[in-house]
């Protein structure tokens, strides 16, 4: 029994050991990263000026005209545009799922809803090509390459994440909330607007901001519809360039290495400020609010 | 990140039987495939080197050169090698110009050509085809055939571009797609579904000694390279593989 | 004679092919307190949701037979379910409230039914939480979180949301159980207080409970109602051998 008992002992100091040499590597390649990404930053904006690159407009980064501001703007609209889309019909799609529909038809939406948030941005990017910039050009509103059928894109690759966490959210209310707010005589309706939807807004906040975070870092999608335009705003429908698709547009122009190399770390830095800020202050708010 | 790549590297090598030179080749993705087409048999002939080939443009294989993180570098743009690097010449790879069918135009001249790169002619009317909105669709800066066009018509790199695509094959569904676009492509690829425009009158399938648009691809390797390196550069820039990846060999750069 | 509130004629109920209740036939005069007593799983709580007709919430449940209140046949298939719930409130096992403010758990019915002017749903709310004895702990505080409240307090919450819609009859299941007796004591205090306003019908588990608060006592076993009478009868001298048998513990 001692021996068992110490053999026991020593694999568990195995395995603790296992774990801490694996989270120290991990936390040691996350922290060098983002001391990588923090330093280049600072580097860039001591010699370039913080609200010089901040605010500015003029992005040539070849002559060294590194000013982003047109990118914050565009990251935003195109942000803002697919959180508007997403929204009302990913809670509709959350409240069919989760309330409304039969065993069969949620079963078939959640297998469909799953299968979607695994496809791959590209795919999204391809759906946008094939359908919403001929749709949108067809509508004669411009090349098609623009700011709305990136919001476009963006809003159907996050749908199914944001559906899916809504309906979670919405799962989460107990049935007993349901059935005492029914015996005061509400009618469906009533119900899922003044019972459902107030009692798990602290989850739908949470699963708006996970599709947003999502939706802020995406580059791909964005980047095959979005136009790439870095010299003006051409206006909802016209092209843009966003933090994310510049970096990657520019990646190449701007290497490891490179003299101006750090204003890439510096967008990136921007839109991990950007995002956390966002969600801090939106978390802020549902904890202030919500569930008490 | 440089050196835990570097520890894994080196371990993979440690691991890898018998003790293997590594040689990286990093530059411009259009001459990726033609490297791959070279470094394949020479890799074959050479079984004690091992060969990595990585895209990500030709400041990226420059700078990782420089840095000493590649041996040799694929660059559709020219940089100054200096005292510490050899420059070789692949030869030379038209851009061509192309242009949606709905534009109604099948010859430009050089002047006009500007103009449109410029932003200053809105409409192809103007030019004498129909009546349709010009849209450019163009390669990012650092891109060779965006150098190319921006010195030969006098443009600046960072122009008023309009749509921004980041491969050749994205460039071209763009402007097969959509109608007012004008655009322009590495290779002599006769695509589908666009317009390879003339230029003064001349086309490039017609008479390509004529024909003014020309990236001039290169590679740079250090001047103290080791003798795989030096040998893997040399079949690089002298394979006669090179013309069936459109490259017209037997001139020299300007 | 008190006149009859809820007249409920062989009713069953099945969840599928499972019955829960048996023609159970029964009368509850107006302003009267019933005690439903029972095992477990003999279908109190599924004699109580037919009432309201939450029995429905359940998709393979099935009803059969007439229940009028008022006279009015609840049961039909045209019967508006929002009118009847208006009518019959219900107070569950579990204290429940709404993640809201306290305000707005008691406005919440009133609301539902489209009261919007803030000063008459503050009276309302005052009225109610004062007919559920709970105004004077919550007053200058209607604004904080329900979920702020004891458990008592909420079950006192729970019944003053059920108040503030004017129900006429009030379904409880077992609003005790989940109480200490201090605020068990005080729920019962009410229902005592509700009675001859308000036409009771309450399960509960606690002999005592129901000896002291209710006028008539049912007797329920295995979804069939055994016997039915007045308290004092019932827990004195019942005529059932099974009422007997559960009474002093035998069953259960
Ligand atoms: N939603 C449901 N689906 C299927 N069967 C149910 C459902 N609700 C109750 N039943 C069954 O119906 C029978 C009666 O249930 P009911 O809840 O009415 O009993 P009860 O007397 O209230 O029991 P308890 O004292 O435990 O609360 C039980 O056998 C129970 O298992
Ligand atoms: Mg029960």
């Amino acid at each position: 029994m001692n021996i068992q008992e110490a053999s026991r002992r020593r694999s568990e100091r195995v395995w603790m050991g296992v774990v801490a040499v694996a989270s120290g590597l991990v936390f040691t390649v996350l922290g060098f990263l983002v001391a990588v990404l923090v330093m280049g930053a600072i580097g860039f904006a001591a010699q370039h000026g913080l609200v010089h690159t901040l605010l500015g407009a003029r992005w040539q980064p070849l002559a060294g005209r590194l000013q982003i501001g047109l990118f914050i703007v565009d990251s935003a609209l195109v942000t803002a545009l697919a959180m508007l889309l997403a929204l009302p019909f990913g809670i509709a799609v959350a409240i069919f799922g989760s309330l409304v529909a039969g065993a069969w038809e949620r079963t078939v939406l959640r297998w469909i809803l799953t299968l979607a948030s695994a496809v791959p941005s590209v795919a999204y990017g391809w759906w946008g090509l094939a359908v919403v910039v001929p749709g949108i050009r067809g509508l004669g509103l411009g090349a098609g390459y623009g700011l709305v059928s990136a919001g476009l894109v963006l809003a159907l690759m996050i749908l199914p994440t944001f559906s899916v966490l809504a309906w979670e959210a919405i799962l989460a209310v107990p049935e007993d909330w349901h059935q005492t707010s029914l015996a005061l005589g509400a009618n469906d309706d009533q119900n899922i607007i003044r019972l459902v939807l107030p009692a798990s807004m602290a989850g739908l906040q949470t699963a708006f901001l996970t599709a947003l975070a999502r939706a802020v870092g995406e580059t791909m999608a964005v980047q095959m519809v979005l136009g790439g335009a870095v010299s003006h705003f051409y206006g909802l429908f016209g092209p843009g360039a966003t933090l994310t698709t510049q970096i990657l547009t520019d990646m190449a122009v701007l290497p490891v290495g490179s003299p101006n190399h750090g204003v890439l770390d510096f967008m990136a830095l921007v839109l991990f400020l950007g995002v956390t800020l966002m969600t801090g202050t939106m978390g802020r708010q549902v904890r202030g609010r919500g569930r008490p | 990140m440089m050196w835990l790549l570097r520890t894994l590297v080196a371990a993979g090598l440690l691991l890898a039987p018998g003790s293997r030179q590594a040689i990286t080749v990093m530059g411009a993705t259009s001459l990726t495939a033609y490297a791959r087409a070279v470094i394949e048999p020479w890799a074959r002939a050479h079984a004690n080197v091992q060969v990595a080939l990585s895209g990500g443009g030709s400041y990226a294989g420059w700078y990782a050169m420089k840095a000493g993180q590649a041996d040799i570098a694929l660059c559709d743009l020219r940089f100054d090698p200096g005292t510490a690097f050899y420059e070789r010449g692949l030869g030379k790879m038209p851009v061509l110009f192309i242009a949606n069918p709905s534009d109604g135009i099948r010859n430009v001249s050089r002047s006009s050509l500007r103009r449109v790169f410029h932003g200053q002619i809105k409409n192809w009317r103007e030019l004498g085809g129909r009546n349709q909105l010009v849209r450019m669709v163009v390669r990012p800066v650092g891109s060779g055939a965006r150098a190319v066009v921006a010195q030969s018509l006098g443009v600046s790199a960072d122009g008023p571009a309009q749509v921004v695509q980041l491969s050749n094959g994205a460039v071209v569904r763009a402007v097969q797609e959509t109608p007012g676009a004008i655009g322009y492509v590495e290779g002599d690829h006769a695509w589908p579904g666009v317009i390879a425009l003339k230029v003064n009158g001349q086309s490039y399938q017609a008479k390509p000694g004529k024909w003014p648009f020309y990236a001039w691809p290169r590679i740079y390797w250090p001047v103290r390279a080791s003798s795989a390196v030096t040998s893997l550069a040399h079949a690089l820039s002298q394979s006669p593989r090179r013309s069936s990846f459109g490259l017209i060999t037997g001139v020299n750069p300007p | 004679m008190a006149r009859v509130k809820i007249q409920m004629q062989s009713v069953s109920v099945w969840y599928g092919a499972q019955p829960a209740l048996r023609q159970v036939s029964l009368d509850v005069a107006e302003g009267a307190v019933l005690a439903l007593i029972g095992p477990s799983g003999c279908g109190k709580s599924t004699l109580l949701r037919v009432i309201n007709r939450l029995v429905e919430r359940t998709p393979e449940a099935k009803i059969q037979g007439r229940i009028w209140i008022d006279g009015e046949d609840i049961l039909r298939p045209e019967m508006d379910l929002v009118r009847l719930r208006k009518r019959v409130g219900m107070i569950f096992q579990r204290p429940i409230s709404f993640p809201f403010s306290i305000f707005d758990n008691v406005a919440y019915g009133p609301r539902l039914h489209g009261l919007k002017d803030a000063f008459e749903l503050r009276r309302v709310v005052e009225l109610s939480l004062k007919q559920a004895a709970l105004w004077d702990e919550v007053r200058g505080k209607l604004r904080r979180p329900a979920s702020g409240l004891s458990g008592g307090q909420q079950q006192r919450l729970a019944l003053a949301r059920a108040l503030a819609v004017n129900p006429q009859v009030i379904l409880m299941d077992e609003p005790t159980s989940a109480l200490d007796p201090g605020s068990a004591a005080r729920i019962e205090e009410l229902v005592v207080k509700l009675k001859g306003q308000y036409t009771v019908v309450m399960v509960t588990h606690n002999l005592q409970q129901a000896a002291r608060v209710s006028d008539f006592t049912g007797y329920l076993q295995a979804g069939r109602l055994i016997e039915l009478g007045e308290t004092s009868v019932i827990f004195t001298a019942p005529r059932d051998r099974r009422t007997e048998a559960y009474l002093t513990g035998q069953i259960d």
